[in-house]
């Protein structure tokens, strides 16, 4: 019996040391987009978002990459003391949004969120997720694990099932690969340089300027009634994606069931036709939410913007874009919001590095 | 028959079908021990031995012959 | 379901547990539990009818045979179940050779008939366990065995899911009791299972899958890349195969050994070998004691050959006539091996039919080659010597084998042979031609280790004489133990599996 036990005893103890391999190899070789790397350092945004303190972030915003350079939470912060934070990623699908939401709400009870509205239209047709698999994964992989994100994978691979659980559960089986590429980062890696706080808040600020074309705004009478004569089916890039306006939905509904104001924001981007415009509109209405959209003359002159300076790519804002959005967007919630000006030692603490990092973009 | 007997006689069976005067068999000798004794010629073996006896074996036991001692066995019940 | 993914180990880890959990005399349940859930995994509906009716037909004539067994009416069942077990086999699998073989024979010969082409449900591993259950028939005839009257051990005998996949091709005489009992916990055979998986999956993952790269590049534009990168592919494809086949055939062996169940082995230090002969007795051991038992002997001891025996040794004088007989059934048997392998020409030649022939040759020749030997004063006890017998065999092997690799056919072959002897090209090594030929530089240093791994591990099996997981089983705890992560961990991250990393589909393409 002795022997037995110690056989069993010897078999446990090589499996937890298997497991404790599994997940080193896991660590290391999971990808990551750190400032260091990569322009758009989602997982930077991830980590830094779990480092704020709870109940210190008043409003939220999510979406995908027009999202994460448009706003510049330091700047809010600074100009009008309204704590926020900037979830937005690249590719960030609808899904994925929805999920960053309720796990978000886990720690945070925000008094707004904001989500963009270009996820709601097609990408790419021939992919469930809207967009490829591996910039969800981008987008998700540092979300800690809870019963959010078990409900998140379980859900993301009943829609595409292409992707198997088991790769998120054992990261390994998805990225082994990359042994090939291995660098220092892949081993030690800072997210956070200076403070215990998030330096960046979230954003992805550009500084480059691409040469372009001078902007026309949207005309500002563009009007829910008039759908039927304005949206162009035959506009492949403005066709609502169903799947994805069903999770803007649940977006929402969580929302309002949590007391939490939602309003929809659209920047400034060439992609933004009218068809666009006026079904996010529509949409917007049937859920009695605000839709801010700056590519509509009123408010692409109300905010300052000037496309040809403030945009990255022609797709994008750089800095000085964002720095505009971000200053009207604090004015505005704080007005029709309720939105009110809190001091907090973290955003305080991060307000030199700020600068500092723009300085040496 | 006598155990002898059949050893004797297979003995010069033996001796016939691999051509070896030298050989001598014993209850343990296996086909490692007999170096043209391979799977070509276990078969001419076989028969070499049913027709010396006037007997035959069957295919289950041909390929399930472990050593001589075996096969004397079997030669032992059919006579 | 594939043995190689984590829905089979975890099945196979579950059923450990069931079978381990249930008294003695009922573990067998559990595997046949396992039976049935990888049949019904690898099989459509149809496929499995074939199988469950072939399977019945087999159970009542073994037990109708061993009743009747010195008695009349034998000899015509086992005939019609052994001829019924064939037929299925032939025509689920090469239904298409015979097909294709017939209507090109009527074009041929103008005759205006065509067989219409119809693809028959194949039930998963009938290759092997059509073999299996003709072997199992001829037993109980033969008197060797009893028949299982059980059904439903009969059932976990007949369709044993570690065999489905690649053999090896057991018998009920040697393996029937053993799976259909139930086994005590034993600790050491339980551990070297795991380690024999571990050791299948290294070769399955890292090795074979990445020379499958190079190899089906190559195979898939002979046209293009010439000379000494074809005869590269078909070096390679020889060490593919082996490393695939027996890299299965660890798991499964690792597997039944969890159970306490001991498959016969299928490999034995194979390119170890001096001649064909030897070859086929240390590669794919099971085909060749299946076809010795099963074919060559009865062949060679039927009348038929008896008397051509006699008629030969007439004739030719004792030594050379009475090998005729002999040489004849191994022609039949190399047929059929190359047959089984697939219905193919390029299969029956190259894989059979070329085998035979060398072998045959080899000893014909044997007393002139004796003479050369002994007039050059060859000493053939020398490593020198012994090597040079390995690397024949091996490259009589690999002549082979490349057309195995031919998938369009035996005419393909023969291309793929013009093309390789086009050019002798050697700068390939040297000038990174090779580099991103299916494999990168970082893929080609992988495989080339661990094959280094696995040429040192048989010449320590060779000079030792004892399986590697048996000496290090001897080591320290610690160093065992960091063996086994080390292996652990290089099947996780240089195996070949899952989708597989691409850095650029991660970059954001700003469309």
């Amino acid at each position: 019996m002795n022997v037995r036990r110690w056989q069993i005893a010897k078999m446990c103890l090589f499996l937890m040391i298997l497991c404790i391999v599994m997940g080193a190899i896991s660590a290391v070789v999971v990808p990551k987009y750190l400032v260091e790397n990569t322009d758009w350092p989602s997982t930077s945004t991830f980590k830094q978002f779990y480092e704020m303190d709870e109940d210190s972030i008043d409003v939220l915003f999510i979406g995908s990459s027009s999202m994460a350079t448009d706003i510049m939470p330091q700047e809010i912060y600074d100009e009008y003391g309204i704590t926020s934070y900037n979830l937005g990623t690249t590719e960030q699908n609808l899904i994925v949004s929805y999920y960053w939401l309720k796990e978000a709400l886990r720690f945070q009870k925000p008094k707004v969120v904001v989500v963009d509205n270009q996820m709601m239209f097609t990408f790419y047709a021939d992919e469930e997720l809207n967009f490829k698999e591996p910039g969800q994964r981008k987008d998700f992989d540092y979300m800690k694990w809870s019963k959010v994100k078990v409900e998140a994978v379980h859900d993301i691979c009943r829609i595409d099932k292409s992707q198997s659980e088991l790769s998120y559960y054992l990261p390994f089986i998805r990225y082994h690969d990359r042994w090939k590429e291995l660098v220092k980062r892949d081993f030690k890696y800072e997210t956070t340089k200076l403070y215990g706080y998030a330096p960046l808040v979230g954003e992805t600020p550009l500084e480059d300027n691409a040469k372009s074309e001078p902007y026309t705004p949207l005309r500002d009478d563009i009007r829910i009634e008039d759908a039927a004569q304005i949206i162009d089916e035959t506009d492949v890039d403005s066709k609502r994606h169903e799947l994805m306006i069903s999770y803007m939905d649940k977006i929402i509904s969580l929302c309002k069931e949590q007391g939490i104001s939602v309003l929809i924001l659209s920047s400034v981007s060439p992609t933004e036709t009218e068809t666009r415009h006026v079904i996010t509109k529509q949409f917007a209405a049937g859920h009695g939410i605000e839709f801010l959209d700056f590519n509509v003359k009123q408010l692409y002159e109300q905010a300052g913007l000037d496309y040809v300076t403030d945009n990255y790519d022609r797709r994008h804002m750089n800095v000085e874009g964002a720095k505009k959005i971000s200053s009207f967007m604090g004015g505005y919630l704080m007005e029709h919001y309720g939105v009110t000006p809190r001091e907090h030692h973290a955003f305080e603490e991060t307000k030199g590095y700020f600068e500092e990092f723009l300085s040496r973009q | 028959m006598e155990r002898a007997e059949i050893f004797a006689k297979l003995n010069e069976v033996f001796q016939d079908v691999f051509d070896d005067e030298d050989i001598t068999v014993t209850e343990e000798t296996t086909s490692a021990d007999i170096e043209d004794w391979d799977s070509h010629e276990h078969i001419n073996l076989i028969v070499a031995v049913e027709k010396c006896f006037g007997i035959k074996f069957n295919m289950g036991e041909v390929t399930t012959m472990k050593n001589v001692g075996a096969m004397v066995d079997l030669i032992a019940q059919r006579i | 379901m594939s043995i190689t993914s984590f829905e089979f180990f975890v099945m196979v880890a579950l059923l450990v547990l069931v079978y381990y959990a249930l008294p003695l005399r009922y573990r067998w349940v559990a595997l046949l539990v396992g039976n049935g859930i990888f049949w019904y995994k690898g099989n459509s509906k149809a496929a499995l009818v074939i199988m469950l009716a072939m399977g019945i037909v087999t159970y009542v004539l073994a037990r109708l045979l061993e009743e009747k067994r010195e008695q009349k009416g034998a000899k015509e069942l086992v005939t019609v179940g052994v001829t019924l077990l064939a037929a299925c086999m032939i025509v689920c699998r090469d239904l298409g050779f015979f097909v294709g073989n017939i209507n090109g024979l009527c074009n041929l010969c103008h005759i205006p008939f065509q067989m219409p082409d119809v693809t028959i449900p194949s039930p998963m591993g009938i290759s092997y366990f059509a073999l299996i259950w003709i072997g199992y028939l001829l037993d109980v005839y033969w008197g060797v065995a009893h028949a299982e009257k059980n059904a439903l051990k009969f059932a976990l005998f007949c369709g044993y899911f570690p065999f489905m996949t690649s053999g090896p091709i057991i018998s009920f005489r040697d393996s029937g009791a053993q799976i259909t009992a139930g086994h005590q916990f034993d600790y050491e055979q339980f551990c070297f299972g795991l380690q024999r998986i571990l050791w299948g999956l290294m070769k399955k993952l890292i090795i074979s899958q990445r020379l499958a790269a190079y190899v089906d590049l190559v195979y898939g534009s002979y046209n293009t890349l010439v000379g000494t990168y074809v005869l590269l592919a078909m070096v390679l494809f020889v060490l593919q195969l082996y490393t695939d086949f027996s890299g299965c055939i660890d798991i499964v062996l690792g597997v039944s050994q969890l159970f306490g169940i001991t498959l016969p082995e299928n490999f034995d230090l194979p390119f170890l070998s001096k001649n064909l002969s030897e070859f086929w007795r240390r590669w794919h051991i099971t085909l060749g004691g299946w076809l010795r038992d099963y074919i060559l002997y009865p062949i060679l001891k039927s009348d038929l050959f008896q008397t051509i025996g006699k008629k030969s040794k007439k004739k030719f004088g004792k030594k050379f006539g009475k090998k005729v007989p002999m040489w004849i059934g191994l022609l039949i048997s190399w047929f059929l091996i190359g047959f089984w392998h697939g219905g193919g020409w390029n299969y029956i030649l190259g894989d059979g039919l070329y085998f035979g022939i060398l072998i045959i040759l080899g000893e014909m020749l044997e007393p002139f080659t004796d003479k050369v030997i002994e007039k050059l004063r060859i000493r053939t006890e020398t490593f020198g010597y012994r090597l040079f017998q390995y690397v024949r065999t091996f490259v009589l092997f690999t002549i082979g084998l490349s057309f195995f690799r031919a998938y369009g056919g035996f005419m393909e072959g023969l291309r793929i042979w013009k093309s390789a002897l086009f050019e002798f090209s050697p700068w390939i090594f040297f000038d990174g031609s090779l580099i991103g030929a299916g494999l990168d530089a970082k893929d080609w240093n992988i495989v080339i280790v661990f094959m280094a791994v696995l040429a040192i591990s048989g010449i320590i099996r060779y000079y030792t004489g004892e399986q590697i997981r048996v000496l290090v089983a001897r080591q320290p705890i610690v160093f065992r133990w960091l063996l086994y992560v080390a292996l652990f961990a290089s099947v996780i991250v240089f195996g070949c599996y899952g989708i597989g990393y691409d850095a650029q589909s991660f970059i954001y393409q700003q469309f």
